[in-house]
């Protein structure tokens, strides 16, 4: 299990570490500056946050609600301090209240956002949960992903935190348990483990 | 402060009215994440002291004019529930509250990184419930925790403990009667790692050496203040799940 860590707190005598995501370097040593698990390697320490806005980044693909359509643009809502600008060609039949799957194509040096390929996604479920547990929602190489979906439920996860879920009412609520245990349970080992137990229901999802 | 009155605020012993000995805080207790729809919030009790303190953002900076290009504008509000004193606290911003804000926005200031998030706007919202001296000091503290527990990077904590002067002693972190009855009141907040002070104003009157005496104490709060927001934070995400 690692450790965590609060903002100011001392992760390395010296400044020999590499200080990566959520640290920075003083006189004296590396320090965090987010709340999040240390993760301390032999030339390199970093911090995963465990809590948090969603950070866009390019590149990513996210979950995004249509705000308002203006002139030939639409502004989305990905769940950050900055709503997204998707560019429309007139050939997205797009409006105010659509759920979309979008890429991040850039983001600019004071976070203006700009989209581009949107999917719409039609009826289904939207999820929200906190953006920084979705690396364990995904899994490695997508292991949990196709753990989740295994059930046949249509799944979209976005880096946002926002899932789409979509198929018949009792898999879509076994999914929805399945991702608030994930949400919870984040921080621990053995995760992917504890959530195959779950959907084969030898554990009902009370144990800790 | 600087009531009369005839109450000994200090015995033979050199015990205050509560017991404590000079240099004792009252016992401090914070809880991180209590608040389901904020981003980070944080609960916290020092005596009969009681504080809610609850973060929102970085978010879409509103009004607009507030928004910089430069980094994330803070907006402190403190504010005392009506219920929180004896008698009843007339609803809304007053002088005192306004001043509070504003000075614990640029403590906060200090140590947020908000280059990071420019154009936006980070809301910090402390209500107190039961207000027994000492309230700015604890209003901080439980700040402190909250944007911690929204993820909001910060170079480090800031903690934060009043010393004053009550019959002839320095002594650490007025209570009530204290604060009314004694001579002096300093709140002080410090950057824990660095000793770095981002407030300190000073009600009542100190000679310059009992002045230092009474901010090297407040430090000593400081400090004690600082392990017990350590402690509420880690103990969020200790064993096995989040409570």
């Amino acid at each position: 299990m690692r450790e965590v860590v609060i903002p100011g707190e001392k992760l390395s005598e010296g400044t020999k570490l590499h200080a990566g995501q959520g640290t920075y370097k003083a006189d004296d040593g590396v320090y965090a500056n987010t709340y999040g698990l240390m993760n301390k390697r032999e030339d390199a320490v970093s911090v995963v946050p465990l809590e948090g806005k969603y950070m866009p980044r390019e590149g990513d693909k996210v979950i995004g609600v249509i705000e308002a359509i203006r002139f030939e643009a639409a502004f989305v809502d990905i769940r950050s301090a900055y709503n997204g600008y998707l560019p429309l060609d007139g050939r997205d039949r797009l409006k105010a209240g659509d759920v979309v799957l979008v890429d991040i194509a850039s983001v600019n040096e004071i976070n203006k956002v700009d989209l581009e390929r949107p999917m719409k996604l039609y009826e289904g479920k939207l999820m929200d949960i906190p953006s920084v547990k979705i690396p364990r929602v995904v899994g490695h190489k997508g292991s949990m992903l196709e753990l989740l979906r295994k059930s046949g439920v249509t799944l979209f996860v976005g880096r946002n935190g926002r899932v789409y879920i979509k198929g018949d009412t009792e898999t879509v609520k076994k999914t929805e348990e399945a991702l608030n245990m994930i949400v919870e349970l984040a921080h621990t080992d053995g995760l992917t483990d504890k959530i195959k137990d779950f959907l084969e229901g030898e554990s009902n999802g009370n144990e800790k | 402060m600087g009531m009369k009155s005839d109450i000994k605020l200090i015995d033979a012993k050199g015990k205050r009215l509560d017991g404590r000995a000079i240099d004792e805080m009252r016992p401090l207790k914070i809880e991180a994440g209590v608040l389901e729809q904020a981003d980070g919030s944080a609960y916290l009790e020092w005596g009969n002291n009681k504080v809610i303190a609850a973060v929102y953002g970085p978010r879409e900076c509103l009004p607009r004019h507030k928004a910089s290009p430069y980094g994330s504008t803070l907006m402190y509000r403190y504010n005392m529930a009506p219920f929180s004193v004896d008698d009843r606290k007339r609803p809304g911003r007053d002088r005192r509250s306004t001043e509070i804000s504003k000075i614990s926005e640029e403590a906060l200031n200090k140590v947020v990184l908000t280059e990071r998030f420019p154009n936006s706007m980070i809301n910090i919202n402390v209500e107190v419930l039961q207000a027994d001296a000492g309230t700015r000091c604890a209003a901080l503290t439980a700040a402190s925790v909250a944007l911690a527990d929204a993820g909001i990077p910060m170079k480090d904590m800031v903690a934060s403990c009043a010393a004053g002067k009550a019959g002839d002693h320095i002594v650490l972190d007025l209570g009530k009667l204290e604060d009314n009855f004694g001579k002096a009141d300093v709140p002080m907040a410090i950057v824990p790692h660095t000793g770095e002070i981002v407030l300190l104003q000073m009600d009542g009157d100190l000679s310059p050496k009992e002045f230092k005496t009474a901010m090297t104490l407040a430090t000593k709060g400081c400090m004690m203040a600082y392990e017990e927001q350590k402690k509420a934070l880690k103990a969020k995400y200790k064993g096995g799940g989040k409570k």
